[in-house]
């Protein structure tokens, strides 16, 4: 063991977390900063999942939907993709920049570590609300859709928690490579493009089909898409989507909290 | 607690802000270089230096902000972080709002918070305006608020890098003597300042260091006048 070694390893503990309090204080402290300051940015978020939807639904309702599906099920079927995918994405690059976003702060004060990580992904769940929203409206209008709760909140739960994780993972990797956090948003374009979004499985190649089944997106867009199917045909194995994703949250509360001090250096 | 308890100890302390390769020597990358003091109950301990010899990044290792690479910190009792004060203010939300999150960022209690609302707006003399947005505010205003809340609640620990001169005179007066009411009452302080005048009348001891090194630890008067005529 080098001099230097003595504190590589620090586990994670209670005060590494912010109180509900503190928690609902920097929610309003965020929230604000975001919405209040920017009228463009409130309505954008709002409009965002419905125009994605609309560009993809009219460029490739022609090409991959027209055979089997109505316009109407490839909406739901396209929105759903997106407004997974979208949430994915922002909430990767949030999570993982967070601390580095706020380092006025985390480098002024000592606070609980993943405040500001939390708080993020919260702030994210606003967006998928407002994303689902849309979804229910156009699976009310439709009629013949089932909304399984307890699936949808199951795959909501999955989705957060490995996102989250994830995200604490890049946050790390940000620390040791900067460039990382550039690349990051190419990274996601390329696996969204990837996951079943505007197009369904069956068009993969039998020889690449085991291939892109790596993606782990793809279970999460499953699992999101059987809460809300019409029939259920696939059963989406929601334990192994949770077990699954805790474990990678782990993952990333340990990666953060034993190379914390190599984050606080690099802000 | 007996008086001979440290509250704050560093044992041969040494921190970079480079990232260690293994086996390699970085002693020449050193921000902090094998430092030690401690601090009993009611002591204080000025810093000085020239900028970049490491003063701050020994206040932030205090405050916890960063752990060091070798050596350890330990502290008891409720330290107040008067590092840049203002450091967490949401500018949009009412000087009430904000007491309530920079209170809860710096890890106080919000029952005691609460009790204490009245007391730290009395204090920073912004009672009539504690419903008004910071930012229209001024920045000695804030710096006031930001003040306040740290000191409310009497630290044990006061860390104070460079933030003697709040507000306006009135207020940096009363600030002050805050502060000389917390020692007496039996915080121990660490100042670190370029105002020799503060630090000869609030600290006993004093550390001068440069390139992380410690040059002299002594008596607060004959250290800072050896600076003095070291640099002229």
């Amino acid at each position: 063991m080098g001099r230097y070694d003595g504190r590589m390893v620090s586990s994670i503990s209670r005060h590494d977390f912010p109180s509900r309090r503190l928690l609902s204080h920097v929610l309003k402290k965020e929230m604000i900063g975001k919405f209040q300051r920017h009228l463009f940015g409130s309505i954008w978020i709002f409009l965002n999942p419905l125009l994605t939807s609309i560009v993809m639904i009219t460029a490739f309702y022609g090409i991959f939907g027209v055979k089997r599906a109505s316009l109407i099920d490839y909406s739901i079927y396209v929105l759903t993709g997106v407004v997974l995918v979208q949430f994915i994405n922002a909430s990767l690059i949030n999570v993982s920049m967070s601390v580095y976003s706020a380092r006025g702060l985390y480098s002024k004060i000592k606070i609980p570590k993943f405040t500001f990580p939390i708080a993020q992904q919260m702030l994210q769940q606003v967006n998928l609300l407002i994303g689902l929203l849309y979804v229910f409206l156009l699976v009310t209008f439709s009629g013949n859709y089932t909304i399984r709760v307890p699936d949808l909140v199951l795959s909501i739960l999955s989705v957060t928690v490995f996102t989250g994780g994830l995200g604490l993972v890049f946050l790390v990797v940000n620390s040791y490579f900067p460039d990382f956090a550039t690349i990051l948003p190419i990274g996601l374009q390329a696996v969204m493009y990837l996951t079943p979004v505007f197009y369904t499985e069956e068009i993969w190649p039998e020889k690449v089909k085991h291939i892109l089944a790596l993606n782990p997106l793809l279970y999460f867009v499953r699992a999101f898409r059987y809460a809300i199917a019409k029939e259920s045909t696939q059963a989406a194995n929601f334990t192994v989507i949770l077990v699954s994703s805790t474990l990678v949250l782990f993952f990333g509360l340990l990666l953060v909290s034993s190379n914390w001090n190599r984050v606080m250096k690099k802000l | 607690m007996s008086r001979d308890f440290d509250l704050v100890a560093l044992e041969r302390v040494s921190f970079s802000y480079k990232n260690k390769i293994r086996g390699s020597n970085l002693s020449s990358h050193l921000t902090l270089d094998n430092i030690s003091f401690t601090l009993k109950k009611g002591e204080s301990l000025g810093i000085i230096g020239r900028n970049g010899s490491g003063k701050s990044t020994l206040a932030k290792l205090v405050a916890g902000i960063f752990e060091p690479d070798t050596g350890s910190v330990t502290k008891r009792g409720l330290i107040a972080p008067l590092i840049e004060l203002g450091a967490g203010f949401e500018y949009e939300l009412s000087a009430k709002e904000n007491l309530y999150l920079y209170g809860l960022l710096i890890g106080l209690d919000y029952k005691l918070l609460k009790q204490c609302e009245h007391v730290i707006f009395e204090f920073a003399e912004l009672s009539e305006k504690k419903n008004m947005p910071l930012r229209f505010f001024s920045s000695g205003m804030v710096a006031r608020l930001g003040f306040s809340i740290a000191t409310v609640l009497d630290p044990e620990i006061l860390l104070i890098d460079e933030i003697l001169s709040v507000g306006d005179k009135e207020f940096a007066a009363k600030s002050r003597k805050r502060i000389e009411q917390l020692i007496a009452k039996g915080s121990c302080t660490i100042l670190v300042s370029h105002d020799f005048d503060a630090i000869r009348t609030l600290t006993e001891r004093c550390i001068w260091i440069e390139n992380g090194k410690i040059v002299e630890f002594g008596d607060s008067r004959s250290v800072t006048n050896n600076y003095m005529l070291n640099i002229l």
